[in-house]
């Protein structure tokens, strides 16, 4: 399979036999006196093509691969904000370390930002060839503009054939001004990284909420790009020295354009409280609760276990817990180690954003609710009855230790 | 002021379930919605319009099922639609999209703020907006939650990042992604409906919006679909039994076992 | 009434018809089957709650209870709003949770055979799957079948589809001796003898116990819109209902409904209305195969509403903003009802008449000093009216209330109406009954009574007493 322009049935080998109408995930083939027709609203996937047992379904390939030849080497982006380097950042080294010890080539990072020097020479631990560091006053906030424009200038520069950034706030905007300034393909929050035997990068990424997953290849253009979910892949381990090269890159800030001002900066949660993203334990709660006062109660299992509050939206819509909470297609997507959803159906919407997690246990008084299909551990009970003995049993162990 | 706003048709998610038996997605019935994200950048433009006076467009790339999103959107309230549409446009990625966006746009000419939502609910990466910002070089703002003022030529804006929020300041014209907080969308009024029912709605294809062609649909795509598959079902879980005492004791054991407690 | 105590032989008779983990006798649920949705209302103990399997194991209970003298009380969902399934009388209680099965969607005759704890919604998804519809659709969706024709309720869509009376086809119901009724069946036309399913339905339990449904079906509408009309003045909401239906425009479900009642339900769940700033606002649900057909049709009640003082029509169309709409009109009683003391009148007037008799019902209001809250279903003339205590004194309240039920239902009657569209008369509005039915026909019913169940034990004291008991406000 490689890029596919056009998908086509050879009508006289066609059976009829209705498995390449079964394997079409958009559900656009039907049969039509008899043979398979594939509709309008093609998605060109080629998932036909593979299943269909009389090889009557054919695809058609455009091959114009040029110029991906000089692009080598992996570059990530270092997210950093107030000098701390965002987690993500060291599951994306460890994934592109993997990547480029199979393509035998360079693992390099990018840092921008103030007083960054020190980050960049602690990230030499993690098995990283080269370090560009941008460090600059100018660079001390995130700004689309300035960031977007020196990573563009470095990527033309040492032309990676891969480049990688954490599907984040930052990530996910800054990545599409990148991809589309050098005309390449962008694929976003995959959740898994190959590559094929030409060296291409197999990305994939979950669609429809997560009901369907989709392997993408940008073959004919460099560099590759795309975001990672974070708490998707593993992350790096320390390693005590590895001889790394660090670049101190000077540029003109008057050459640099920046458009947009940061004017105000406040932090969106209370101190002390867990954030979603980041937060190995979430407690969430949904419509079962039965009113807003239910968070309190899905707050307390929360602080006893040293976790984040979650919500399924219908709770957000009802105006019961601000937005910041939502998990799901809507909300936020996350992947902690535990995850326990009080009163929650399972939508497919907010199995979407955390159907991931390591652990799902589902607290719900109906016992056909989907969340119990992806549980690791169901309780069918009221949850007023469950979670406060949760809580006092491991208030006990706490207090035993 | 003269407005944008880009909406895209997507398949309504609330309607999508999945069969638990073959568990695939049920597509019986599965209506066309505009995206729901798209819903609040439409009411912003409208508020904006109707705030800041000038003009709202509505501009959508689709096939020309995709109408009818437009015609909702003429409903609530936008002045002018524009459906980009043409067999060339078909396959395009986020590349290929916001390039054709920005074709369309161009070509209209004029305008101060274009605006996009989030994402979309099928494809889900959120890169058209800032992508077709680059396309149009002008600068973003994502994630926007408030748009605080516009003064002269001047935005001012609430952006909501990982766990913090920013005030922006960008200059007109400029684009923005906004989120879901930012207000809440209106229904349209009846009289709005029914004109909107009869409104012509402007269609382009590639011809008229001039540009490369070899930048529309799959040919402009640098990505492609390689695959598609299910996901892999979890393991089949444990039923905790039991008062809720015992469940909430078994529970807390298995925790415990695996160091979450 | 003498009845006699559920003893430990009947109990374990009980066990032994239908298992001791569906004869229940602990404290915990003793008190969840004691009450219903009545604000306020009366709790009373069962000595013992059942839950039965099937029609068989209803059929013993019934006996043994009639042998004993033991009062049954049968109860659905506990939705009910006059006390109806309130076990009164002690005895034993039988809830019908676990006779839930949709036996049969019967497509080719359009109909639906169903146990009589089947929940509202369950039916209607089930046979909307299927391009079928059971319009019979009182607010309160989480109820049972069996208790929606225990009270023949009505709901928001009387106005195009009638209440559940007109959905009825077949019954199967147990007498006191045991013995089991089956009535009707899935013939459309039937004109042979006393239409007993009719009796049955809406008499409250107090005749038999309903076990299977037979109910007509009809084709599901491809396509529905919500209008939603804020207006100045009350008064321009509810001339523009007459006006619409004497335009021969027969609307879904048009409900109107004052502000005070969606902002105090938009607080209680959460959701928001469209709009909430103006008085009074008419929602009104039109259905139909034919999209332009449907806007014709919206275009007229547009031009209607408007020239009655309508600021705006807004248009709902997809199923989401439709059902946002539907799920807090569905919440307005919850919505003004829960942590208040609150009353609640269920009248029914002739349609032309609710422009006038709402005018009467706020002048009781004002005369009073007594805050009364209206919302109801436009389109039938079924009005529910809502007085609330807020800030009187307990003891003026309870001075004041009496009076102005009483009043509000001399007030129904005059314009032609009733005292109970679709709530039934269960406990709570027994009093008042002689206002609505005259002397003969109570007189009757007691007759019909007796004969059903010789030993008044069927949810004995409800809709009235055998042996008249209750003063009546005559």
């Amino acid at each position: 399979m490689s890029n596919i322009i056009n998908i086509r049935v050879t009508t006289e080998k066609c059976s009829g036999c209705g498995l390449c109408i079964k394997s079409c995930p958009f559900n656009c083939i039907a049969l039509v006196d008899g043979v398979a027709f594939i509709q309008e609203s093609c998605r060109l996937c080629g998932a036909c093509v593979s299943v269909c047992e009389r090889e009557a379904i054919v695809s058609e390939s455009k091959n114009e691969k040029t110029g991906t030849i000089k692009y080598s080497g992996i570059l990530i982006f270092v997210e950093q904000r107030k000098n701390v380097i965002a987690p993500v950042v060291f599951e994306l080294i460890d994934k592109g370390r993997e990547l480029a010890d199979r393509l035998g080539e360079k693992l390099e990072c990018v840092i921008l930002g103030k007083d960054v020097k020190q980050q960049a020479e602690e990230l030499f631990h993690y098995r990283v060839d080269r370090i560009h560091v941008y460090d600059s006053p100018f660079l001390e906030e995130f700004r689309d503009d300035p960031y977007s424009e020196l990573l563009v200038c470095l990527i033309q520069e040492i032309k990676p054939s891969i480049f990688l950034l954490g599907a984040t706030s930052e990530g996910r905007s800054i990545a599409p001004r990148i991809a589309t300034r050098l005309r390449t393909g962008l694929t976003a929050d995959c959740t898994g990284l190959e590559t094929d035997s030409e060296g291409n990068l197999l990305q994939t990424r979950p669609a429809f909420g997560g009901n369907i997953m989709a392997t993408i290849e940008c073959r004919n253009t460099r560099p590759q790009i795309a975001t990672v979910r974070y708490k998707v892949m593993k992350k790096a381990e320390r390693v005590s020295a590895y001889k790394g090269e660090l670049v101190c890159r000077d540029f003109d800030e008057k050459s640099i354009r920046n458009r947009t001002w940061v004017k105000k900066v406040a932090e969106a949660q209370g101190k002390g409280e867990a954030s979603l993203t980041e937060a190995n334990i979430i407690v969430s709660g949904g419509k079962g609760l039965g009113n807003p006062e239910g968070f309190k109660l899905v707050k307390e299992l929360a602080d006893v276990l040293g976790g984040a509050v979650g919500a399924s939206r219908i709770t957000v819509d009802e105006g019961w817990i601000p937005y910041p909470h939502q998990v799901g297609l809507s909300g936020r997507t996350v992947r902690p180690k535990l995850y326990i959803a009080c009163g929650i159906s399972g939508s497919v919407q907010h199995l979407a954003g955390m159907q991931t997690s390591d652990i799902v246990v589902a607290i719900n008084k109906d016992p056909s609710a989907p969340i119990f299909r992806i549980a690791d551990y169901g309780i069918v009970g009221d949850l007023y009855e469950v979670i406060p003995e949760i809580i006092k049993l491991v208030r006990e162990l706490k207090e035993q230790k | 002021m003269e407005i944008i706003v880009c909406i895209k048709q997507v398949p309504a998610i609330t309607e999508v379930r999945i069969d638990p038996e073959t568990n695939t997605l049920v597509r019986e019935g599965v209506e066309a919605a505009i995206n729901p994200f798209d819903m609040y950048a439409l009411e912003e433009g409208i508020r904006l319009r109707e705030r800041y006076g000038g003009w709202t467009t509505v501009m959508s790339m689709g096939p020309s099922q995709a109408e009818s999103a437009l015609r909702e959107a003429l409903a609530l309230g936008v002045d002018h639609a524009i459906l980009l549409s043409d067999k060339a446009f078909a396959g395009a990625d986020t590349l290929a999209t916001a390039y054709t966006l920005a074709c369309g746009i161009r070509k209209i000419g004029v305008y101060d703020i274009v605006i996009c939502g989030l994402k979309t609910t099928d494809g889900d990466t959120g890169q058209v907006g800032p992508g077709l910002a680059e396309e149009l070089g002008m600068p973003h703002v994502s994630y926007v939650r408030r748009i605080i003022d516009i003064t002269g030529k001047t935005l001012l804006v609430e952006r909501s990042l990982e766990d913090y929020y920013e005030e922006i300041e960008a200059p007109l014209p400029s684009l923005i992604t906004v989120t879901k907080e930012i207000n809440e969308p209106r229904l349209p009024s009846f009289k709005g409906k029914m004109a909107a029912r009869k409104a012509p709605i402007e269609v382009w294809n590639s011809n008229d919006l001039g540009g490369v062609l070899d930048r529309f649909g799959i040919r402009g795509s640098p990505t492609q679909v390689m695959k598609v598959f299910n996901p892999q079902p979890r393991l089949k879980g444990e039923l905790l039994q039991g008062n809720p005492k015992s469940q909430a004791d078994q529970l807390v054991k298995r925790l415990v076992e695996k160091r979450l407690a | 009434m003498n009845y006699n105590k559920v003893n430990n032989e009947v109990l374990s008779s009980l066990i032994g018809f239908i298992g001791l983990e569906n004869v229940k006798t602990d404290g915990a649920t003793l008190e969840k089957y004691s009450y219903d949705e009545t604000p306020h209302g009366l709790r009373a103990l069962p000595e013992v709650v059942l839950k039965p399997e099937n029609t068989e194991q209803v059929s013993r209970i019934l006996s043994l209870a009639e042998q004993n003298r033991i009062p049954v009380t049968f109860r659905g969902q506990g939705t009910g709003l006059s006390l109806g399934a309130v076990p009164t009388s002690g005895g034993m209680l039988v809830s019908f949770e676990r006779m839930n099965r949709i036996l049969e969607v019967d497509e080719d005759n359009l109909m639906a055979v169903v146990e009589a704890g089947v929940v509202l919604q369950d039916l209607r998804r089930e046979v909307e799957k299927r391009g079928l519809f059971y319009p019979a659709d009182p607010g309160e969706r989480t109820s049972m079948v069996g208790g929606n024709v225990g009270t023949n309720a009505g709901g928001m869509n009387c106005v195009k589809y009638g209440k559940v009376r007109d959905y009825v086809l077949g019954l199967e119901a147990v007498l006191p001796s045991g013995k089991i009724l089956n009535l009707g069946g899935k013939v459309v036309k039937r004109s042979t003898g006393y239409e007993l399913i009719h009796l049955i339905i809406g008499s409250e339990g107090t005749l038999a116990a309903v076990t299977k449904v037979t109910l007509k079906l009809i084709k599901l509408p491809s396509l529905f819109i919500t209008l939603y009309v804020p207006f100045n003045t009350l008064q321009g909401a509810i001339k523009s209902v007459s006006e619409i239906l004497r335009d021969r425009i027969t609307p879904t479900a048009i409900e109107f409904v004052e502000r005070d009642v969606i902002l105090e339900t938009e607080n209680r769940i959460g959701k928001k209305m469209p709009n909430h700033d103006s008085e009074a606002y008419l929602i009104i649900r039109l259905d139909g195969d034919n999209d332009s057909l449907l806007y014709d049709e919206g275009e007229k009640i547009s031009g209607v509403c408007l020239r009655n003082g309508a600021v705006d029509v807004l248009v709902a169309d997809t199923k989401e903003s439709q059902n946002n709409i539907w799920d807090i009109r569905s919440a307005f009683y919850e919505g003004i009802v829960k942590n208040k003391d609150v009353e609640v009148i269920d009248t029914a007037v002739p349609r032309s008449k609710i422009p006038e008799f709402i005018l009467e019902v706020k002048n009781i209001s004002s005369r009073y000093g007594v805050r009364i809250l209206c919302f109801g279903h436009a389109g039938d003339g079924n009005i529910h009216i809502h007085p609330q205590r807020n800030d009187l004194s307990v003891e003026e309240w309870s001075k004041k209330l009496p009076k102005i039920m009483e009043e509000v239902y001399r007030t129904s009657k005059a314009y032609g109406g009733t005292i109970s569209g679709e709530h039934g008369i269960g406990l709570a509005k027994k009093k008042y009954l002689q206002i609505g039915l005259d002397e003969e026909q109570i007189r009757i019913m007691k007759e019909i009574k007796k004969i059903f169940d010789p030993n008044n034990i069927l949810n004995p004291n409800k809709i009235f007493d055998i042996d008249d008991s209750t003063e009546l406000v005559r």
